[in-house]
């Protein structure tokens, strides 16, 4: 193996690479994400505008007059009326897209208490709600206003005076309770955009999953259909009476089973909308992009650069898909990385890669570690005995050391000098050590309150939320991990100059140490909790997974080199154990 | 084309042992030994699955107890939670007061009408899955033999062995611990693949999903319980008949036989990945090549589609009747072989020379090489040859075995790749009298060669080994062979152009 530059210690390694992070500007990494956003948003309306369009070539069928047909088409699209039914949904879909964008895009703060992230969760998600509501709601209106049936207008005449017909208010309110089901349903809970399994064209991953988002959608509007019609025939009294409150007198219709049909049609229909766009905008956020393995100019930053940049997490978890399809698909890129500068002969891209992916990886070992010790350890802040022995101990220790040995003669002229000070400021040192016996009480008394149950769990920080902050970066972790073990491995064939090898003992000993951190996440009752979601669980094993595969990959391929390598006996006997 | 008739018949009465330096050994049923011959088996394990190993999940039990009159409704939910609906529906009509008897007369006759319809609009008749099941397997007499399926770990020496009772027993070298993964859900095993990377990962394709189970190697309980398996299920995607991970151990491709869809999973976050497949009514086997670069996929009618995994676009193939029984990559995953299951012939597709599969129409291929004719003839009294049932190609030597639908002897050929694809016959393997072999599975990692396994109707395992003398245990010499062996290739001149 050929020998480089001793590699830098681990400490100075993050350091640069977190320092480096910091320096990267996001803004062309950002205007990636927003045309892929645009995209999306794009494609849904076209979409939506294709399915209304279909709508409205099934509800002008003619089959005896073809021709009239086709005229009652264009003549629905070309009014005006069309379009400005189709307004209202165009700027949901915006909504919803900035939205669901925000999360995307920026960094949850993971200190925050709880109470301020209730706060703010909260009100991203009532906006949210009220968005799915409407949304329901109206798209049964458009949809309702575009049929030349009964129910086309919500108003009619009855007795020379307008009144509101109850089919159409019944379809309106089940499109609302729809928006609202769907919300209790799918989105309630933080959703974490996973990349697909395979990366299939649009095309295809579209015309693939298209007709099991129908069929899905079919059997998930049956269900608040058959909800609402009894939660409407229940509660109807109160709807006439709130009508009526409004001003508004209600035509009583006939409820029959062509109207019981139509709710759940328009039910699916507002599901398929719904579950479409959420699809949409995962097709195009999770599709691979390219990035160069060398920064080329300050606009166009490099592979590494996007690992590093944790500030954007959908930039952080594309580079990684990114780094996994190149360590599977691309020999050629994989030879970029082996390559030495010229003049020079150092790999400047390997290392740029791998000092950021193992600060990564090191980084995410330690918070593990971190938090699992602050849960696994009784608080160490507990309301304090205020017994005087203690608390004597406890000034003495807080008094400035200087002060301390005031009364101690020094032989040195120095300290004879500040004897008068000494004489002099007696009264300030009493004022000062009543003070530190008051900032003492205070700090007592704070620390008491802050571990009252009540105000811990609002003001605090839950230990669990925490760990669950730092599995959401599971995903790209995941791609990460197996692309290292596919490079690794793939290196003993194709790295002419060693490059490679030289990191290969890091590697083994982050991922082992991310590996025991796993287990021991697993073995404990964090992910086992009543309460913690089940898309931590299943991102922790898929990081473990991960890890366990690349390591038995890498040590594999290197088995008959361990021993070379500068690792602790225990660890090569434990990592004998696993392969 | 080259048959069956230059094979050299083992004498009646013989189990063949092993193939070691070229030479073929085979002794007397009674006192065969494969020890006289080669040294290489030491460590594998003894398998012989008798009956009496087997906890069959039929009534047996119930003979035991005294039969009590039950209340009709208790009745009725005990057939349905031990049998299901349809038999809860019988016990309804066969007990039942005479109003529930007519509505389900009606609701049989009802079930009956949309049958027929789906049997008029599918223009396919629907099958039983079990009758399905049975005739998609691999293995032969799926539904009697006592083994249902095997297969070798990559890496150890362990092999997996899958029973009637839906159990799976797993067998290591130097040991007596034989773990046993058994659960309610895991009903009539038809697929078993472990998982690369992992040493402990054992997928099962089963009548109700797929169950990857977790086997702590540290861990001496017998029966790991339902908690160390995830299931993997898709209310669509039933029964799996075949299942395959990708040589990464990353992901897992499963086809089922009533679904138009291949799933590629994720296995940790369940979640799948879908491969339309238009036109087809389901899927009878996955197959990835060694480097996983390309996945084959068959239906269950004459379509079978050969995946790029980079960029999973797929290349569309006709077989001329029946649909694919068989097919095996080679080790420099450059040729496929596969088999239907009308036509006793071998046929092969190369890709490594032309890059076939994906090039233009001018330059590729569009027709596959009749490589062997495998039909059914007698030679000197014993029948051998005719449909396959299942073929297999070791994953580190030019060595293909064949399993026969109807005859009793196991085919072994050795391949040779350049400068044109050839099968050389080896030789027959035979069992005691009256064996049948049912089920085979190449030992990817038999450092002395190649040992090909073949379960017998019997409950018994054999393992064949064909002792090389040139093969070494040095792990870098084998896998430098390996890798080596993409500089095989094909002509593409044995393949006939449009």
């Amino acid at each position: 193996m050929r020998k480089w530059r001793s590699r830098t210690k681990s400490e100075s390694t993050n350091a640069s690479a977190a320092t480096n992070s910091n320096l990267i500007d996001p803004k062309p990494y950002k205007d990636i994400i927003l045309s892929k956003i645009s995209c999306a948003v794009t494609y849904t309306m076209l979409f939506h505008f294709l399915f209304i369009l279909l709508y409205v070539v099934i509800v002008n069928h003619n089959f005896m007059a073809p021709e009239v047909w086709l005229r009652s088409i264009l003549y629905s699209i070309s009014c005006f009326s069309f379009w400005i039914y189709i307004l209202p949904v165009v700027v949901l879909i915006f909504f919803k897209t900035a939205l669901s964008s925000k999360s995307l895009l920026t960094k949850t703060n993971e200190g925050s208490s709880t109470l301020r992230e209730l706060i703010s969760g909260l009100s991203v998600k009532i906006i949210f709600l009220v968005l799915h509501i409407i949304g329901g709601g109206f798209v049964v209106w458009l949809y309702l206003s575009l049929s030349e049936d009964q129910y086309s207008a919500l108003y009619s005449k009855c007795d020379g005076h307008t009144c509101m017909q109850e089919g159409g208010l019944f379809l309106i309110l089940n499109g609302a309770w729809n928006g609202l089901y769907f919300y209790l349903r799918t989105q309630s809970s933080h959703k974490m955009l996973l990349f697909p399994v395979i990366q299939q064209s649009k095309f295809c991953n579209f015309k693939a999953e298209f007709f099991t988002i129908v069929n899905e959608s079919k059997w998930f509007a049956l269900y608040p259909t058959i909800y609402f019609t009894l939660l409407y025939h229940c509660l109807s009294s109160i709807v006439y009476q709130i009508c009526l409150e409004f001003g508004v007198e209600i035509q009583h219709q006939q409820f029959g089973i062509p109207l019981y049909f139509l709710t759940w049609v328009f039910s699916t229909v507002y599901v398929i909308h719904a579950n479409v766009f959420e699809f949409l905008f995962k097709l195009f956020l999770t599709e691979q992009i390219r990035l160069p393995l060398t920064r080329t100019d300050k606009n166009a930053p490099s592979l590494a650069d996007a690992l590093s940049l944790d500030t954007v997490p959908i930039l952080q978890q594309l580079a990684s898909l990114d780094l996994y399809l190149l360590s599977l698909w691309s020999p050629e890129r994989r030879q970029m990385l082996y390559a030495l500068s010229q003049p020079g002969g150092h790999p400047y891209t390997w290392n740029q890669l791998i000092d950021v992916i193992l600060m990564l990886v090191n980084n995410f070992t330690e918070s593990l570690n971190n938090n699992m010790e602050a849960i696994s350890t009784p608080d160490l802040v507990r309301p304090q005995n205020t017994s005087t022995h203690k608390n004597f101990d406890a000034t003495l220790t807080t008094v400035p050391v200087p002060m301390k040995y005031l009364n101690i003669r020094s032989s040195q002229t120095s300290s004879i000098a500040s004897i008068a000070e000494i004489q002099t400021n007696d009264s300030l040192q009493v004022q000062q050590t009543i003070y530190v016996r008051l900032m003492k009480i205070l700090s007592d008394l704070y620390g008491y309150f802050k571990n009252i149950g009540i105000i811990k769990q609002i003001f605090g920080t839950s230990k669990d939320a925490k760990i669950q902050d730092i599995l959401k970066s599971g995903q790209s972790m995941e791609l990460m991990i197996s692309a290292l073990g596919n490079i690794v491995v793939e290196s003993v064939r194709e790295d002419p100059y060693g490059v490679i090898q030289r990191d290969v003992p890091d590697i083994i000993a982050s991922l082992f140490q991310l590996k025991i951190a796993l287990e021991r996440l697993n073995k404990s009752s964090i992910l086992l909790k009543k309460n913690s979601s089940h898309s931590s669980v299943k991102l922790s094993n898929s990081v473990y997974g991960a890890t366990k595969r690349s390591l038995i990959k890498i040590c594999r391929r290197f088995r008959n080199y361990l021993h070379e390598f500068n690792l602790k006996k225990e660890t090569v006997g434990q990592l004998r154990s696993i392969f | 084309m080259n048959n069956l008739s230059i094979f050299e018949v083992p004498t009646y009465g013989e189990v063949t042992l092993c193939e070691v330096d070229g030479k073929v050994h085979s002794m007397h049923y009674e006192f065969a030994n494969i020890a006289a011959f080669t040294n290489s088996l030491e460590t594998h394990p003894n398998i012989h699955i008798t009956p009496n190993l087997l906890h069959r999940r039929s009534d047996e039990g119930k003979s035991v107890f005294v039969t009590v009159d039950e209340p009709f409704l208790k009745r009725l939910i005990h057939a349905y939670y031990e049998h299901g609906m349809i038999e809860m529906l019988n016990t309804a009509e066969e007990f039942g007061p005479s109003y529930l008897k007519n509505i389900v007369s009606v609701v049989f006759l009802v079930l009956n009408g949309v049958k027929i319809l789906r049997n008029k609009l599918t223009s396919t008749t629907i099958e039983n899955d079990l009758t399905l099941m049975s005739c998609i397997s691999h293995t032969r007499f799926w539904m009697t033999s006592s083994i249902r399926c095997i297969a070798w770990d990559s890496y150890d020496i362990k092999i997996a062995v899958a029973t009637c009772d839906d159990a799976i027993r797993i067998y290591s070298h130097n040991s007596n611990f034989i773990p046993i993964l058994k659960c309610k859900q895991q009903k009539n095993i038809t697929c078993l693949a472990w998982r690369p990377f992992s040493n402990s990962e054992l997928a099962v394709g089963c009548e109700n999903g797929i169950f990857v189970w977790n086997i702590d190697q540290t861990s001496m309980i017998t029966r790991p319980s339902i908690n160390n398996a995830s299931i993997l299920r898709r209310i669509n995607h039933v029964p799996v008949v075949s299942i395959a991970w990708s040589p990464t151990g990353d992901i897992l491709a499963s086809a089922a036989a009533r679904d138009p869809s291949i799933l590629i999973w994720h296995v940790e976050r369940n979640e799948t990945s879908t491969l339309s497949m238009p036109g087809s009514h389901g899927n009878c086997l996955v197959k990835w090549s060694p480097r996983g670069n390309k996945l084959l996929t068959a239906t269950v009618e004459r379509v079978f589609r050969i995946w790029n995994c980079e960029t999973w676009t797929s290349e569309r193939w006709n077989v001329l009747t029946g649909r694919i029984q068989a097919c095996c990559w080679s080790p420099c995953e450059g040729i496929v072989l596969f088999v239907s299951n009308t036509e006793p012939i071998i046929y092969a597709l190369s890709f490594t020379h032309l890059e076939m599969i994906f090039a233009t129409s001018e330059n590729s291929a569009t027709l596959a090489t009749p490589l062997y004719d495998l039909s059914r003839g007698e030679i000197d009294g014993v029948i051998i040859g005719g449909t396959v049932q299942n073929m297999e190609w070791d994953p580190r030597n030019n060595i293909v075995a064949v399993l026969f639908q109807d005859t009793n002897y196991v085919a072994i050929f050795k391949v040779t790749i350049d400068p044109t694809i050839h099968l050389n016959p080896c030789c027959l393997v035979a069992g005691v009298p009256d064996e049948k072999p049912v089920c085979i599975s190449f030992q990817g990692n038999f450092e002395h060669g190649a040992c090909l396994s073949i379960g017998w109707s019997s409950g018994r395992v054999q393992h064949f080994p064909i002792v090389r003398p040139e093969a070494t245990t040095s792990s870098s010499i084998i896998s430098k062979e390996f890798y080596n062996s993409s500089s095989f290739h094909n002509s593409g001149t044995s393949f006939k152009s449009p």
